[in-house]
């Protein structure tokens, strides 16, 4: 896992000693990732485009604040990306718990466990399929549960209680893989 | 250990991709405040969701994408606003969510002597946020919902259809369910209360008699 852990690098070079080059290494990786992302979404490209921006200003600004041991490089990306897009594209309030206290022991051990996409897809193909199906709408297409009731013709109700079902076993696999 | 009453994982799911609406993302913040398995969980889903972006399709950016991020780079950043801790009394420790939800606002009593609650001004539907404080002892009458109640305790703790629910606990109720809520004996319980529509009591009568005696 080169690839991954040299990002996590960038991300500390960026946060000790505003290091530009590095800077421009995680817009060249995370950049179009997050604008399909936010495409995906239903965002427009001028919307994509703005949550792109803010969200490398906010990674410039607070990459001092990542922490290795509780979180990877693409998560803590991720929730700033996210966070923008409620910002820019919902126009919405996010309330946000505040950061944790001291982690628990063994609990940051817990989550620096890499699970990279490959890994997913794979945990997503022993679900049953109907449970696997509703996921991967949700972690690869990013949308609600709403959309993906309209668009498997289901009532909610059944996409959220496979929804339910299926994130359960699917911490189950990954707790065993 | 206690099996902690989590908000359920599509719920969190919800919120982890950013898709919540103001109310329930606030119900799910203030959780998190208060339980850590439910921080840890949400935690597990946003690797997932980061999981998911890393294989997104790319989009290819703006050509001055770059440049113009870089040209930015020295700007200063706008100063965050700081929302005080609210001046409301309430012996416990308001979870940091809810502090800009409670400014200027105050207990009015609902039940004198034994329920008194605040509205937030943050709504579901037509239906405020609302924190609501009973006495210790105090029953909740038989009542089931036009659509889903969600109670997180925020100090002290309640009975509800034989299972208990202590600070950081979410109980979630659907329209389905009938059901009445005891607060524990210990001392006064406060909850935050989401819910989608108005209670419908069992029985106008038993909801007058119990909402006058408390019992």
């Amino acid at each position: 896992m080169r690839f991954v852990s040299q990002l996590t690098e960038h991300l500390q070079a960026v946060g000790q000693h505003a290091d530009r080059q590095a800077f421009a290494a995680l817009f060249e990786h995370f950049a179009p990732r997050i604008k399909g992302m936010m495409m995906r979404k239903g965002a427009s490209d001028a919307q994509a485009e703005e949550v792109v921006q803010e969200t490398f200003l906010a990674i410039w600004r607070q990459a001092s604040r990542f922490d290795p041991t509780r979180a990877q490089a693409s998560t803590w990306i991720y929730t700033i990306a996210r966070n923008k897009y409620v910002d820019r594209v919902r126009k919405m309030r996010r309330p946000e718990p505040p950061p944790p206290p001291e982690p628990e022991p063994g609990a940051d051990k817990a989550l620096a466990r890499h699970q990279d996409s490959a890994q997913l897809l794979e945990n997503l193909n022993k679900l049953p399929p109907a449970q696997a199906a509703v996921l991967r709408y949700s972690f690869f297409e990013f949308q609600t549960q709403a959309q993906i009731a309209e668009r498997l013709g289901l009532p909610l109700g059944t996409i959220k209680s496979r929804t339910r079902l299926g994130l359960r076993a699917l911490r189950a696999h990954m707790e065993t893989s | 250990m206690r099996t902690a009453h989590l908000l359920s994982e599509e719920l969190l799911l919800a919120y982890a991709a950013g898709q919540s609406s103001e109310a329930m993302s606030l119900l799910a913040a203030a959780h998190l405040s208060l339980n850590p398995q439910a921080r840890e969980v949400v935690a597990r889903l946003e690797q997932t969701l980061a999981a998911g972006m890393e294989s997104a399709p790319v989009a290819s950016l703006a050509k001055d994408a770059l440049p113009m991020l870089l040209a930015r780079l020295d700007e200063a950043p706008e100063t965050a606003v700081v929302v005080p801790r609210p001046a409301l009394k309430t012996g416990f420790e308001i979870p940091e969510p809810l502090w800009p939800y409670l400014q200027n606002r105050d207990w009015k009593s609902v039940v004198p002597g034994r329920v008194k609650q605040v509205e937030l001004g943050v709504r579901i539907g037509q239906t405020p946020l609302a924190l609501v404080s009973m006495r210790p002892g105090f029953r909740v009458p038989t009542h089931s919902h036009h659509g889903a109640e969600f109670n997180l305790v925020l100090t002290g703790g309640f009975s509800d259809l034989d299972q208990d629910f202590l600070p950081g606990d979410v109980s979630e109720r659907g329209p389905e369910h009938e059901h009445d809520m005891r607060v524990h004996e210990d001392g006064p319980c406060v909850v935050l209360v989401a819910r989608d529509g108005p209670l419908i009591p069992r029985s106008a009568t038993a909801h007058l008699a119990s909402w006058l005696t408390g019992f």
